[in-house]
């Protein structure tokens, strides 16, 4: 059994540019401002760079992300571009597509959105102040100044909501190949199968370790199954009940189980709960178990003669 | 008349069972009643019954089936299942079936062998 963190934020719908409008009330208007705003500035774009390029020096990501020249170019390049497109005053399905991607791969090169934040924060004031000539009217002037923050707010929602939703799938994606890691079922010779199990056994896991081994018992027809606890320091009723209930299901299927690395500890648990050992083989190691299924599926191993012992 | 729950094949002084579905508790009597009638009949000293076509079955009729191969074994047959499936195997141990005493085998052939083992 698998269990996918908080699917609600992996399968909500993506944003809208109808939602951003709504969210944010951004009107034609403001979207007409933003057109203003970008035809007293775009032209001076490389100024923006400059400034920006300035500040980004300055922080610690940075010798990290942009070691090589190449790659600085490039991204400069594309934030021209991002900016003729913000500045274009159009906010429909296919702008919001675009900023997704930009949200994608910062999550993808592991930007922190602590650094994505603040270089929204410069930007702002670098937009708004620095580049700022003092050709509009005050009062058309503050008007823009409102109308851009909200599209870079709007910006920042979607590249956010898409950051979140990268690391989610990351998540989702360790939990369960960590769920298939932690319950190896392993084939140790025809007929043998063999589970180590290490760490803490909960309910869930419990569960798992119940469809994992009976699908591969009904896979490879395996006649021993050894469970191995020897990395499991301690045990509780829910989970001795469970592994009791595991060895029952295997004998359904033709196949004996077999439980080794019983510790002192968990033998006195396992009688002092009252756990019915006596339906269950044990063995205080994994050797014990091992020759024990050979011996069931009739197979003897011998020293090959002439072999040094040591 | 007794409905028609599984199709018996005779090897050699064995019965083969295989129950040809999933039943409700009146189609488990029926085949404890036609399975102990074989048994006692035709002189069945090995007993394997094939679940393979059960998908579902709830821990009172898998007691009733525990029963009957008790019965069966009584009355000399031992008996042995096989076509357990993994999902039914698990099911039945998670809703806390008893399975004391009741001996699966992966396949026909070995549930054959384990029965005939069982009976000399």
């Amino acid at each position: 059994m698998v269990h996918h963190p908080s699917p609600s934020l992996v399968h909500a719908p993506d944003v809208s540019a109808a939602d951003l409008r709504r969210r944010l009330s951004i009107t034609d208007h403001d979207l007409l401002l933003v057109r203003l705003y970008g035809s007293v500035i775009v032209h001076r774009l490389d100024e923006f760079v400059r400034h920006f390029y300035a500040w980004l020096e300055l922080q610690p990501e940075f010798s990290h992300f942009f070691s090589d020249g190449e790659r600085l170019s490039r991204v400069q390049r594309q934030q021209t571009e991002h900016w003729h497109d913000f500045f274009s005053g159009t906010l429909d399905d296919e702008y919001v597509a675009r900023r997704r991607r930009i949200g994608d791969t910062h999550a993808r090169i592991g930007l922190s959105l602590a650094a994505y934040l603040a270089s929204v924060d410069v930007s702002l004031t670098i937009l708004l102040d620095r580049m700022y000539d003092g050709r509009l009217e005050k009062q058309a002037y503050i008007d823009c100044q409102r109308a851009v923050t909200k599209m870079i707010h709007a910006d920042t929602i979607v590249i956010v909501d898409a950051y979140t939703r990268m690391t989610q799938r990351t998540l989702t994606e360790q939990t369960r190949a960590l769920m298939e890691m932690s319950t190896p079922v392993t084939q140790l010779w025809d007929s043998i199968l063999v589970l180590p199990v290490v760490g803490i056994v909960d309910t869930p896991r419990a569960n798992d370790i119940m469809t994992s081994s009976l699908r591969r018992i009904a896979e490879t027809r395996a006649k021993v199954f050894i469970i191995d606890v020897s990395g499991v320091s301690v045990i509780d009723t829910a989970v001795a009940n469970h592994i009791l209930k595991v060895t029952h299901a295997t004998r359904l299927m033709g196949c004996q189980s077999v439980l080794s690395g019983v510790s002192p500890i968990i033998a006195r648990t396992m009688v002092e709960l009252g756990i019915d050992v006596g339906s269950i083989e044990t063995s205080a190691t994994l050797r014990d178990a091992l020759e024990r299924a050979f011996r069931t599926i009739g197979v003897m191993v011998v020293p090959v003669p002439g072999t040094p012992t040591r | 008349m007794i409905p028609v729950t599984a199709a018996f094949a005779h090897l050699e002084g064995a019965l083969v069972a295989t129950v040809l579905g999933d039943m409700d508790p009146e189609g488990w009597n029926g085949l404890r009643r036609s399975l102990l009638d074989e048994v006692q009949h035709r002189g069945v000293r090995a007993l394997v019954v094939d679940l393979s076509a059960v998908r579902v079955m709830d821990p009172d009729d898998f007691e009733h089936l525990r029963r009957t191969l008790k019965m069966a074994a009584v009355l000399g047959a031992p008996a042995v299942l096989t076509g357990v499936s993994a999902p039914l195997a698990a099911a039945l141990a998670s809703l806390g079936a008893n399975l004391e005493g009741v001996v699966g085998e992966a396949t026909v052939e070995r549930a054959l062998d384990a029965a005939r083992r069982a009976s000399s």
